[in-house]
Order: C-alpha cells, then sequence, then structure tokens
C-alpha cells in the first residue's frame, strides 16, 4: 500500500515540475504560436540567482527567491524586446522563431556555465522537513512544487477567463492579425506574457535547485517533459497543461517501477509520437 | 529597429564586455607551461616537447577533471624548472575528454592527428579511455592514464597503460566484506559508464560465486529524480545498496533521495564519491558507517607530502582526491623520464611505460605489468564522522 501510494506522490511531483514547463509554454505559445526551446535556459537562472545572493552575497533566502524570479522575468522580457520581436517585424515564421530560440537556449546555458562552472552546485537546505502521507515520503520542497504547480496553473487559467490581460491574450491566440486589427497592443501583451512565463520558469529553477541542486543543463530534460506534457493536454491551453503533465508523471514513474528505469524515458516519448499521431489536439475537448 | 531596441542593445553589449571583463580580471592566471625568458636561454631555445592530457573539463565529473589538470600542471612546471626533458620544456595540451565515449574520441582524434602528440595522459573517466584506445593505436600514441580504472581496460592495448589499478579489486575487495558479514542480497543503482558498469561486474563476479544476489537498476548520467528507481529496490530489501556512481555529484544526487524516502540501510559507494573528501564531508550524517575500497595514500611518502603542500601553496586549497592525485602527478614524471629514455615514439614510449618496475613515486613503488595495469590494489575503508578511514577489526 505505501508502495502505491510512493509511487501516486512520486507521479505528482515529477507531473508538477512538468506542468510548470507545460504552462509557461502554453502561454507563450498560445499568444504567438512560439515553439520556444529557450525554456531550458530560463529554468536555472533562477536557481543560479539564488545561489549566487546566497552563497556570494550572504543575503537571505527568502530574498534571493524573489530576486531570482524577478530576474528570470526580465530575461524573458530582454530576449521578446531584443530577438523575437524583431524576428516578428519582419514576419518571421514559427520555424525561425523555434532555431532563434534554440541558439537562445544554447548561449544561456553556455553563459550560466561559465559564470558558475558546469559543476554540479547545491543551494543551502530549504528544510529540513519530511512529511509522510499514507506511508509515503515527501519533503517540505517536493510540497511546494506539489501546490505551486496547482495553483499556477489554476490561477493562471482564470486570469486568462477573468481579466481584461486575459481576454487579449485569447484574442491574440485565435487570431494574431485581427487582433492587432481591433486595437489590441500586442506588442505590450507580448511583453507581458513573456515575463510571466520566463518568471514561471525561474520559480520552477528555485524549485529545482532546493529538491535536485544545480547545473547549467538542469533545464533541458524538465524543458522536453513539459513540452511533451503540454502536447499530451492540449498544445496552447492553459488549462490542459497540468492534466497532461501529471499522465506524462505518472507513466513515466509507473513504468519506471514495474520494469526498469531504462524505460521511462523511451516510453514518455512514444506517448508524445502516439498522440502526435493519433491525438494532435490532445486528451480533452477543447 | 525601433531607437528604443537599439538602445537596449546597446546597453546590452556594454554590460556583456564589462561583466567578461570582470570576469576575466578574477580568475586566477592559470599555470604557465612554457619556461620564462631566462630559463629559455638556459634550455638552449630547444622546441618544447608537446604531451597530450585528456580529462573530463566540463560536466559533473569536472570537479576532478579540473584539479587532475591543476596538478598536471604544477608537475609539468617542476619538471619544465628542473631542465624539462633533455633541457626541452613539455608543453601541455590540454582537451576536454567530458567523460563520455563521444567527446573522448574527438578530443583523442585532435590531440593524436592535429597536435600531434607521441604520448598523451588521459583519459580520465573508464569511457574515456575505453573509446581512446583505438585511436592511439592507429596513431601509434602511448595513452597513458592516471585514473580510469575499468578492467575491460586490462589487456587492452600494447598502447594503453595506467599506473592506477583495475577495479577487479575493488569489486572483490567489497564482495569479500560482503560476504563476510553475511549479506545475501545487495541492490545496486549504476550510472551507465565504463567505470560503474566495471565496478558490478567485479563485484557481483565475486558476490555471486560466494551465493550472493545482485538486484541493479542502471540510469542515465542526466538522471535527476531516482525515487522510483529506489522505491523499487527498497521494495526488494535488500541487505545493502550500492550508490555506484561515475561522479561525487551524481553519488550525492541518488544519496539525497535515499534520505528523503528515509531509508536506513547500509551503503557502498564508488572510489571516486569516495575520494572526494568535501562531498563526504557534507554529507557525514548520511555516510556514517558507509563502506568504500579505495586505492590507498601513504601520508608519510615524500614526495605525496610534497604534492600536498605545493598544491597548498600554489591554488589555495587542501589536495583533492587524494588516491587520484598521486597518480596523476607520478604520470607526468613518469612520462617525462620515458620520454628522455626513449624520445618522441609513441611505440616505444608505451613499451618503456609498460615495463616500469618499482618506479618510486607520490603513489609508492609503481610496478606496471605486462598487461597495462598498475600492479597493486584496493583497500577496504569505512566512513566515520565524516572521514574516510581504514576499515579496523
Amino acid at each position: 500500500m505505501e508502495i502505491i501510494a510512493q509511487i501516486i506522490i512520486n507521479s505528482l511531483i515529477a507531473g508538477s515540475v512538468y506542468a510548470l514547463v507545460a504552462l509557461s509554454f502554453n502561454l507563450m505559445y498560445a499568444t504567438g504560436k512560439f515553439f520556444n526551446l529557450a525554456i531550458g535556459g530560463l529554468i536555472p537562472i533562477g536557481g543560479y540567482v539564488v545561489f549566487y545572493i546566497t552563497k556570494h552575497a550572504g543575503l537571505p533566502i527568502g530574498f534571493g527567491i524573489i530576486v531570482g524570479i524577478i530576474v528570470t522575468g526580465l530575461v524573458g522580457l530582454l530576449l521578446d524586446r531584443l530577438i523575437y520581436a524583431q524576428l516578428r517585424k519582419r514576419h518571421a515564421s514559427s520555424l525561425t522563431l523555434l532555431i532563434a530560440s534554440l541558439g537562445v537556449f544554447t548561449a544561456l546555458q553556455a553563459l550560466l556555465a561559465m559564470f558558475f562552472s558546469s559543476s554540479y552546485q547545491t543551494l543551502p537546505p530549504f528544510s529540513e522537513t519530511n512529511y509522510v502521507v499514507f506511508g509515503a515520503h515527501i519533503t517540505a520542497i517536493q510540497v511546494c512544487i506539489l501546490v505551486s504547480a496547482v495553483v499556477l496553473s489554476f490561477g493562471m487559467h482564470l486570469v486568462l477567463r477573468k481579466t481584461a490581460f486575459g481576454t487579449a491574450v485569447r484574442a491574440m491566440s485565435d487570431d494574431l492579425e485581427v487582433s492587432k486589427i481591433i486595437g489590441i497592443d500586442t506588442e505590450k501583451i507580448f511583453g507581458i506574457v513573456f515575463f510571466i512565463a520566463a518568471a514561471i520558469l525561474g520559480y520552477l529553477g528555485v524549485l529545482l535547485g532546493f529538491d535536485i541542486g544545480l547545473d547549467p543543463l538542469m533545464g533541458f530534460l524538465p524543458m522536453v517533459a513539459g513540452i511533451v506534457g503540454a502536447i499530451v493536454g492540449g498544445m496552447g491551453v492553459v488549462l490542459f497543461g497540468y492534466p497532461g503533465a501529471i499522465v506524462e508523471g505518472a507513466l513515466h514513474n509507473t513504468i519506471i517501477y514495474t520494469y526498469s528505469a531504462a524505460w521511462g524515458s523511451p516510453v514518455t516519448f512514444v506517448l508524445l509520437i502516439v498522440f502526435l499521431l493519433f491525438r494532435p489536439r490532445g486528451l480533452f475537448k477543447r | 529597429m525601433t531607437k528604443e531596441t537599439k538602445v537596449l542593445w546597446v546597453v546590452v553589449v556594454v554590460a556583456a564586455v564589462a561583466l567578461l571583463g570582470w570576469y576575466a580580471s578574477t580568475q586566477k592566471k592559470s599555470a604557465s607551461v612554457t619556461p620564462p625568458v631566462g630559463q629559455e636561454q638556459q634550455v638552449e631555445e630547444k622546441t618544447p616537447i608537446k604531451v597530450g592530457f585528456m580529462h573530463p573539463l566540463t560536466g559533473d565529473a569536472a570537479s576532478y577533471g579540473e584539479a587532475m589538470r591543476n596538478i598536471a600542471q604544477l608537475a609539468v612546471e617542476e619538471v619544465n624548472g628542473a631542465g624539462g626533458v633533455n633541457g626541452r620544456p613539455i608543453e601541455l595540451v590540454i582537451e576536454d575528454g567530458k567523460c563520455n565515449g563521444k567527446d573522448a574520441a574527438n578530443a583523442m582524434q585532435k590531440l593524436v592527428n592535429v597536435d600531434q602528440v607521441k604520448v598523451v595522459i588521459g583519459g580520465f573517466c573508464s569511457s574515456e579511455s575505453l573509446a581512446a584506445v583505438p585511436i592511439a593505436e592507429a596513431g601509434k600514441v602511448a595513452l597513458f592514464s592516471p585514473g580510469s580504472s575499468s578492467p575491460d581496460l586490462t589487456g587492452k592495448s600494447m598502447y594503453f597503460m595506467r599506473d592506477y589499478p583495475s577495479d577487479a579489486s575493488q569489486g572483490s575487495v567489497l564482495a569479500d566484506e560482503s560476504l563476510k558479514k553475511g549479506w545475501k542480497k545487495v541492490a545496486f543503482v549504476q550510472e551507465q559508464l565504463d567505470y560503474p558498469a566495471g565496478i558490478l561486474k567485479a563485484f557481483s563476479a565475486k558476490f555471486e560465486q560466494g551465493g550472493g544476489t545482485i538486484i541493479k537498476e542502471e540510469f542515465p548520467t542526466t538522471t535527476t529524480d531516482f525515487r522510483s528507481i529506489l522505491l523499487k529496490l527498497k521494495a526488494a530489501k535488500p541487505d545493502a545498496l550500492f550508490i555506484d556512481s561515475q561522479t561525487p555529484a551524481s553519488g550525492e544526487r541518488v544519496l539525497k533521495q535515499v534520505r528523503e524516502l528515509k531509508w536506513t540501510i547500509q551503503l557502498f559507494i564508488s572510489d571516486a564519491f569516495a575520494g572526494d573528501a568535501k562531498t563526504v564531508e557534507a554529507n557525514k550524517v548520511a555516510l556514517e558507517g558507509t563502506l568504500a575500497a579505495e586505492f590507498g595514500v601513504d601520508e608519510n611518502n615524500v614526495k605525496f607530502q610534497h604534492l600536498a603542500s605545493a598544491y597548498k601553496e600554489k591554488y589555495g586549497a587542501d589536495l583533492p582526491f587524494q588516491s587520484y592525485a598521486q597518480t596523476e602527478y607520478d604520470a607526468v614524471y613518469m612520462t617525462r623520464d620515458a620520454l628522455a629514455a626513449v624520445g618522441e615514439n609513441g611505440e616505444m614510449l608505451s613499451t618503456w611505460l609498460r615495463s616500469v618496475s618499482a618506479w618510486e613515486g607520490a603513489s609508492g613503488s609503481v610496478t606496471i605489468g605486462s598487461d597495462g595495469d598498475r600492479v597493486g590494489g584496493h583497500t577496504l575503508k569505512v566512513i566515520k564522522d565524516g572521514k574516510v578511514t581504514i576499515m579496523t577489526e
């Protein structure tokens, strides 16, 4: 019994990490049909800022976390203004944007390795508390991950439904040209979306930094898994990112437990291919 | 581009240049490997001898790759200061093997074909050496490893030799101890690289022969989520868990998650993990009572003491990964002796190095057998209060 509980907890933890990436990905994809691979480079920034602030500047962790989130958000915004906005102006295709974002990912990861070395680093411990749920173990930071994924995913969904900003995003997602025509300041909305999407990734980087530790390539696997989760749920729909990611996390962990660790990743990718071939719109009805 | 965007770009570029300048100024100057002007005249303007160096300088294994590079540079400086090889200074050509076969093969190709070296000190990770051996053979270049311990390298090629012993002994020492303790089932969480795989093979050969059983789960280096793997092994109720990692970093990640599962069990760790004094100390509570087998260090060895103090003076830190540090240091000196004896000929260098007998170094008396392996073995150690100590029983 406690084994099943632990597998469920493990699936939720993994799924929540993917869900945060999926949320960020869906936001950016919904507004600009932009498949942003810089996600992998943005995630570590949050963690490394906390690392720098706590270990080099000796300032409190809480302050470091807030700065980490904001800095990553600003980097996301900067990347939009400097690179993606320019490409959009030249009516660049989605493919061009994707390739540019791949370049950004490589550059970000290399910069982090330059400044912080490519060795694995750890953050000061977040908390020693360890909870037991139906016989399964979960740490305080992992609880944070679970709660954050739910709160941010559904919170963002509500924002999209209930606020003017959200309406603008949904309009742009439907048709970018018409949105411009009816007077939506699309560039401003892009800026806000990129800031928020990057801030979420920075926050994820902080959480992962506390849970697992830091290294410049730490964003790559969560990015890929998160994008798969977004596709499984329904690409571009913020609400579906969470369930899609949880399904993926559950499958991944169940396969690892039942067969072996080596099968986890291949099965996830088989899942992706199956969905792309047979149900590209995702699990849920739109 | 709007004016606002142009301004933003200028700010970013200026900031980047400033950051790079600040970064460069904070870096310690790395060891200069060619002798200063005065000495050059002493050396009669002879051209330097290029010696290849291939170790993992990036990635998880960089923690020991960079340390080994520092040691090698220290040794080369000493050698050159004492006149080099018959008056010619040694110049290290440094390449990054990244602790995997593919990148090591590329690095070795460059060293052999572009830099045209006749001897390479490396690889460090067994995966690097295994991939580099065919290239060494094709190019008739001596490949001398100070740290690769996979049993698969024994007798691999006349061009490969190592002053570090094979893990056949690490595996059997630990298996013997397990059988002695009456353990029936040992679980392995093994990183998918040659060195960890070699340890598992050596351990299981001895252990299964003695009636024990092994259960294992392999993981690729990039894995950070071990929870379900560990859950599975835990459910099988083994007597001990072997954290068979390539690096201290991946070992630490596994260890942390073992603790989070509140799994108290006898642990084994690989000697790459045990050799990292800092990480062992940082995890002292979790590692109390953990067993490992290391290639021993003799703290009374005069050359070893010299190495430790010279390292501290030059780099401001205690000598890291001591059992590998000593062989790395010796490897440079042995290479110098080989070059002095037979010159820049890969085949003759290989023969010379493979016939080394009772060569006195920081790692003790070095004898390399006809199979290319260092004669000698691993000693059983136990971790007490954050320190790796010899098992006394």
